[in-house]
């Protein structure tokens, strides 16, 4: 960092693989990083979760719960067709149902709002809102509403959309500009392999399929707006909802006290938030939007599909010489370019790549970012083609990955604050007993066979600023620490906790942790990205030692000793080389209404280097090959993330991230009528996710790896990396089995069979 | 969903007189009209509650030396009832296989011999479909991976039950009672015309209710099985399932669920060559061919012949040598 009398300073962010430039503010004081040897209490040990008790009582209140005086329910009527235009639209019906309070249609809404436009474009586009007493009220008066939409033809596929004679999807075009990075020279690379080989992989649409549905409730008091909200973002959603509402972000109050995930798809304010903020305003009374389980399968987000062509070329040795992508990807009505290229040009060292991302818009509902968005994807391709590269030159596909580690960042060559992926690569083969001899095939049952595989991953995981937090010390000793950002069930509460208690050296009991409320705590951004350890726990630590310095400053006083002759533990200050203690009450006792304050600010990432968590996951299945059903055996899954502050939750983040994994190889696809554009499987039936049934054995641990050079934790996020993995090395574990590739996930019966002919 | 009155029946007769009113619907456990109902799938002013009444929950033994199960049994009784796991075991594996224990504790036989197909043209409400209003079948152009592979009629409906497909393998019958009385059916009359009324799948009249189901004493014991194909290891229906019973005489029934509008016995000569016995592995090749040779595929679902094929060999091996 170079040297500048400016309080604020520039540093890189990468949020869901995207590198981001960020001017922030420079702390002040940045805390002796944690290093290997640091002495924590609380910090690496599991503690259950600081809300653990709320949760299993049911007094763990989620946005669906709230229940506020005179609340009304709002429910969407949506599009059954794809694409056209509402030529008739008449709810005099619907309002003349008794309890019915409004109903919104085309053109009610402010153009802001995007709501309800009359021209359709996906199947489940949200036509109109009904606003009744209660939700059958609202269901009753939804099939009054008489409609009549002109239809058009529309585009629901890579392949239409991009055809020269295809329907407009958007007016600004139907395909985006394509995406094309590169390095080196691929065709020099492919001239120079003595191997190449080319596969075609294609991935399903997946939908996040969070518990808790989507939702608000919405609530207004004289000019000011309180919303609750089950989303990743409070601070975003309160910003959306004014620009959106043309009111001031200090009129919004936005709340998320518990929720049951969100997985990408709840990064901002929705159809649903403003709905029910702008019929609370008509209605003059609180008004809950949450969506149905078959609204939230269709219009939520989703993953998109892809269709990557990869070509490796490879000397005999296995060592990479070439890496080429060409990927479609049909991103939906709306989206970001959240492609599969990134993986490609990050995962291996490879002096040439060449990714080529086409973009499109088709009639469908748009996606959002699903955890590891682009990454997951681009692991089916690159995995996938790593692993037929292996069998082609005959290597052991975990030795292959070996022998093309990156030691540098290769996409920006730089060097990483620290990356234990061979570490993880010797782990996961040690415990999974990659090289062991196989099991005699059964011979009762010769149609059932097994087959392991494996694949690897990287995603950036060093979170930045801003993120910011308070701690404070009241009067009977309890620290309250404040941070806007959330907990959407990963933890965070409890991990914030851990750090705060460590770096105040209080007793965990002894602190509380308020977040999700933009008027109670400051600044922290999303919780997406895998960020939130890495961005708000080096804040929260800040906070606490902040504000334990003051209360050290003020116990030196009534002790009369040096501050630096003083330490904390466990909420008592120690005399050091003396028996003389005093509890943090005791102190602050004496103080009377004195508040002890802290303040604490996430400061910049270190300049030039890559902060990624990295990892390996080894899979072995159980193939029927006369009916084609596969299962998942045994899943093991070794990744660095730097520190753990919590062994039992970053487990309960990799069993999570597996079987979402296991869930995208299997099973999970959402399908669309080919005829009409209509979704056929927005139900938890017919949308597949994993059952209990169907989870396997799974070892998952991180290795030991403090990364003091990411920030002052040491530690990295891990949220999003272990999805990553466990589809390809369950594809490749079927593979394995079969003696045969399919190429097309889910791998269902029907694709098993076809591929083994 | 629509307000509903809802009736405790007291006994048989309040049941049927109550079944008799218009937009009445007898609820079991309402693991699927319940949904029906909120998806506007189906329409009822009236619920009348047939749970509890004389004899509806029992499994008794008949003179013959067969069962007679109550039509409101739960599913998951029927799987854990030592009676039926005796002289019924594919019919206990098949109502063990059926949705996941709460649906299982909820269920009731003569409810899952009533549930309407899971069709998704159907659930999704499509315009076109027969079922739905229309004169067509869009699966059968449309996706139609987990549609039937028999040609029964206009729709290409499977029946979602596996205990209906492990009764017809026992040759059970069923007792529907209506306000004309008593009236007995088996299991391929019941679902005769699932492919082609509009309305049901299940012939039972609107003011008729499934009082028993009668397994037969000549079908109970022997050599039975029931194999049920599903995506994951819970939670689904059938793509293709297949239940097999050897009876003491020697009699063979083999009936495959999934490919068709109700379970789908498969033609008599293969029962008889399988009942023969001594079969090799080519000839059983050869019989699980046969027995499907007059299927008739979409363009999605020719994989559920590899899996019915697959069934059959292993459920011929178990009974033919």
């Amino acid at each position: 960092m170079a040297e500048v009398k400016s309080g604020f300073i520039t540093t890189t962010v990468e949020v869901e693989g995207r590198t981001e430039t960020r001017v922030v503010e420079r702390p002040a004081f940045e805390p002796t990083p944690w290093g290997t040897d640091a002495a924590l209490t609380h910090v690496g040990q599991s503690p259950p979760r600081v809300d653990a008790p709320e949760k299993v009582t049911g007094r763990a209140r989620y946005t669906a719960d709230i229940q506020r005086p005179r609340q009304a329910v709002a429910l969407f009527l949506r599009s059954t067709v794809a694409k056209g235009t509402i030529t008739h639209f008449d709810a005099t019906a619907a309002r003349a149902v008794p309890g019915v309070l409004a109903v919104m249609g085309p053109g009610d809404a402010p153009a802001k709002t995007r709501l309800f436009p009359s021209a359709i474009s996906y199947a489940g586009q949200p036509i109109a809102a009904v606003c009744a007493e209660s939700e059958s009220v609202a269901w009753r008066a939804l099939r009054a509403i008489v409609v009549q939409i002109d239809s058009l033809p529309f585009a629901a596929t890579f392949e239409a959309t991009a055809a020269p004679d295809a329907p407009k999807v958007r007016s600004a075009g139907n395909l985006a500009e394509p995406i094309v990075v590169s390095r080196g020279d691929v065709a020099a690379g492919l001239a120079a392999a003595e191997v190449t080989i080319t596969r075609e992989y294609r991935t399903p649409v997946a939908l996040h399929s969070a518990m808790e549905p989507h939702g608000a409730v919405a609530e207004w008091e004289g000019d000011r707006l309180t919303i609750w909200e089950s989303t990743q973002g409070i601070f975003r959603t309160r910003n959306d909802v004014a620009r959106v509402l043309g009111i001031a972000q200090s009129q919004v109050r936005v709340i998320k006290e518990y929720m049951g995930g969100g997985f990408g798809a709840k990064n901002g304010a929705g159809a649903h938030t403003f709905t029910a903020a702008l019929l609370a305003k008509q209605l003059q009374r609180p008004v809950r939007c949450v969506l149905e389980r078959d609204g939230e399968q269709m219009d939520s987000g989703n993953r998109p599909a892809t269709t990557q062509r990869v070509t490796l070329g490879a000397r005999r040795d296995g060592t990479l010489t070439a890496i080429r992508l060409d990927a479609d990807v049909p991103l939906g009505i709306s989206g970001w370019e959240g492609g599969p290229a990134q993986l490609y040009h990050e995962l291996y060292a490879c002096a040439n790549v060449h990714t080529t991302e086409r973009f499109a818009h088709i009639n469908a509902s748009g996606m959002q970012a699903f955890r590891a968005p682009g990454y997951a994807e681009g692991a089916i391709g690159l995995e996938g083609a790593m692993n037929a590269l292996a069998t082609t030159l005959g290597i052991d596909p975990l030795e292959l990955r070996r022998r093309n580690f990156a030691e540098r960042d290769p996409r920006l060559d730089r060097a990483f604050t620290g990356n234990a992926l061979r570490q993880c690569y010797d782990e996961a083969a040690e415990r999974f007993g990659w090289t062991a001899p196989r099991p005699a095939p059964d011979r009762a049952h010769p149609e059932r066979v097994r087959g392991r595989g494996v694949a690897a991953q990287t995603w950036p995981t060093g979170g930045g600023p801003p993120a910011y937090a308070t701690a404070r010390l009241n009067n009977d000793g309890s620290i309250e620490i404040a941070s806007g950002t959330q907990d959407l069930g990963t933890g965070a509460r409890t991990v914030l906790a851990q750090i705060a208690a460590d770096a105040f050296g209080a007793a965990l009991h002894d602190v509380r942790v308020v977040l999700g409320d933009t008027e109670r705590a400051p600044y922290a951004g999303n919780s997406w990205g895998s960020m939130t350890t890495a961005s708000v726990g080096p804040a929260v630590r800040m906070a606490a030692e902040d504000a334990r310095a003051k209360l050290l400053d003020a116990a030196s006083q009534l002790l009369n000793v040096p501050a630096d002759a003083l330490e904390t533990r466990e909420s008592r200050i120690i005399v050091r080389d003396s028996d003389r203690t005093m509890t943090f009450a005791e102190v602050t006792g004496k103080l009377g209404n004195v508040m002890i304050q802290g303040r604490g600010s996430r400061g910049p990432n270190p300049s030039d280097r890559a902060i990624v968590t990295v990892g390996v996951q080894m899979a072995e299945v159980e193939v029927d090959r006369m009916t084609g059903v596969v299962r998942v055996l045994r899943i093991v899954a070794a990744h660095d993330c730097g520190r753990v502050i919590n062994p039992t939750l970053a487990r309960s983040q990799l069993e999570g991230g597996i079987l979402q994994g296991l869930g995208y190889a299997l099973f999970e696809e959402r399908r669309l009528d080919g005829a009409t554009g209509v979704p056929l499987n927005p139900s938890l039936h017919d949308y597949k996710i994993p059952t209990m049934a169907d989870c396997p054995a799974i070892d998952a641990w991180c290795v030991q790896n403090v990364d003091a050079d990411a920030n002052h934790t040491g530690a990295r996020g891990l949220a999003e990396p272990p999805l990553i993995p466990t589809a390809p090395a369950i594809a490749a574990a079927v593979a394995d089995a079969l003696g045969v590739e399919v190429s097309e996930l889910p791998l269902t019966p029907w694709r098993v069979l076809a591929a083994l002919g | 969903m629509h307000p509903v009155r809802y009736h405790r029946a007291a006994n048989l007769a309040e049941a049927l007189a109550l079944l008799g009113t218009p937009d009445a619907r007898a609820i079991g456990g309402g693991t699927d009209l319940l949904v029906l109902l909120k998806e506007d799938l189906t329409r009822a002013s009236t619920l009348v509650d047939v749970r509890g009444l004389a004899l509806s929950e029992t499994v008794t033994a008949t003179d013959d030396g067969g069962l007679a199960l109550g039509g409101a049994l739960r599913i998951a009784d029927i799987a854990n009832d030592a009676a039926i796991r005796a002289a019924y075991p594919a019919l206990a594996e098949a109502a063990a296989s059926v949705g996941t224990v709460a649906l299982r504790n909820m269920g009731t036989l003569g409810g899952n011999l009533a549930q309407r197909t899971r069709c998704w043209y159907f659930r999704r409400g499509a315009p076109t479909c027969l079922k739905r209003g229309g004169s067509g079948c869009p699966a059968r152009s449309g996706a139609n991976e987990y549609h039937a592979i028999v040609e029964s009629g206009p729709c290409r409906t499977v029946h979602p039950s596996d205990p209906a497909v492990a009764l017809a393998a026992l040759d059970a019958r069923v007792e529907l009672t209506g306000p004309a009385g008593v009236r007995t059916l088996d299991i391929a009359a019941l679902f005769a015309d699932a492919a082609r009324d509009a309305t049901r799948e299940a012939a039972i009249a609107p003011d008729e209710l499934i009082t028993r189901v009668v397994l037969p004493g000549a079908r109970a014991g022997g050599v039975q099985r029931y194999e049920k194909v599903m995506q994951r290891g819970a939670y689904d229906f059938a793509l293709v399932s297949c239940a097999a019973s050897r009876a003491e005489d020697g009699t063979v029934r083999i009936v495959l669920g999934g490919v068709a509008a109700g379970p789908w016995q498969v033609n008599s000569s293969v029962e008889e060559d399988v009942a023969i016995g001594a079969l090799d592995d080519e000839s059983i090749d050869a019989l699980a061919e046969r027995a499907m040779y007059d299927v008739e595929p979409l363009a999605g679902n020719a994989y559920k012949v590899t899996i019915a094929q697959a069934l059959l060999r292993r459920a011929m091996r178990a009974l033919g040598t």
